[in-house]
């Protein structure tokens, strides 16, 4: 039996979104290869904008995937990785109940 | 960390003894899903629209609204937890022959994803093309 499922596994649901987007994941790549990062630089090596880049970082943030740390004049963003854990979390719970329902299934098959 | 197209899906591919229209007699009909994809299932009648509650012996729910059915090909649905605990889902069934069996392919993705890629999916836009409903495997 797997285990029961938690409130992180609602959470989930956010970070998928977030990450729907194909920009975002860029962006979301770029601050998983370094410690911190502006929107400014993240605007001069994405084809998008810096309004754009401060709407994504701000949809990253709602999902628990960025913080925003005031450096001086500037903003500078860090990756919160937390969040991807209980994502990956849920897609194996639910994963290993298909698992289980499977099983079932192919049981009752090769019992008729 | 890999991140790609239909993230957040849960797929899962199985061969199973059987041919696809035995095997879809163990879908078609809520009794038979009785026993294997829920222990308790409470719906009148597989057809799209339909609405119903799953339950299982650990106590978990999933209220139910089913949105195609093709016979002996393909049955998808909807699913939420009740309860808020977990995320709401859309789960595709996908039944093809295959030389020992059928293959079974499930794919489960929780709406706000298919919300966010919207027209992107082959054919969450409708079934017109005949495809599958979710992103292909």
């Amino acid at each position: 039996m797997t285990p029961p499922a938690t409130t992180d596994d609602a959470a989930a649901g956010a970070v998928f979104t977030a990450l729907a987007d194909p920009t975002r994941r860029r962006i979301v790549r770029a601050l998983a290869e370094r410690d911190t990062v502006t929107a400014s630089s993240l605007a001069g090596e994405l084809p998008v904008s810096r309004q754009a880049v401060a709407k994504h970082l701000a949809a990253l943030r709602a999902a628990g995937l960025a913080v925003a740390e005031p450096a001086g004049r500037e903003t500078r963003y860090r990756l919160t990785p937390a969040p991807f854990t209980d994502a990956m979390a849920w897609m194996a719970h639910a994963g290993a109940r298909w698992d289980d329902r499977l099983a079932r299934l192919e049981r009752r098959l090769a019992e008729r | 960390m890999r991140l790609q197209e239909g993230l957040g899906a849960v797929r899962r591919e199985r061969v199973l003894p059987a041919d696809r229209e035995a095997t879809w007699e163990l879908l078609a009909d809520p009794g038979a899903l009785e026993g294997w994809l829920a222990d308790e299932v409470e719906l009148e009648e597989l057809a799209e629209g339909a609405e119903g509650v799953f339950r299982w012996r650990d106590g978990a729910e999933r209220r139910v609204v089913v949105e195609e059915v093709e016979d002996a090909r393909r049955l998808a649905f909807r699913w939420e937890d009740p309860r808020g605990d977990e995320p709401d889902t859309l789960v595709e069934l996908t039944l093809d022959d295959h030389e020992d069996g059928t293959l079974l392919r499930v794919v489960e993705l929780p709406l706000v994803v298919l919300h966010a890629y919207g027209a992107e999916l082959p054919v969450a836009a409708g079934g017109a093309g005949g495809g599958p409903l979710l992103v292909a495997a």
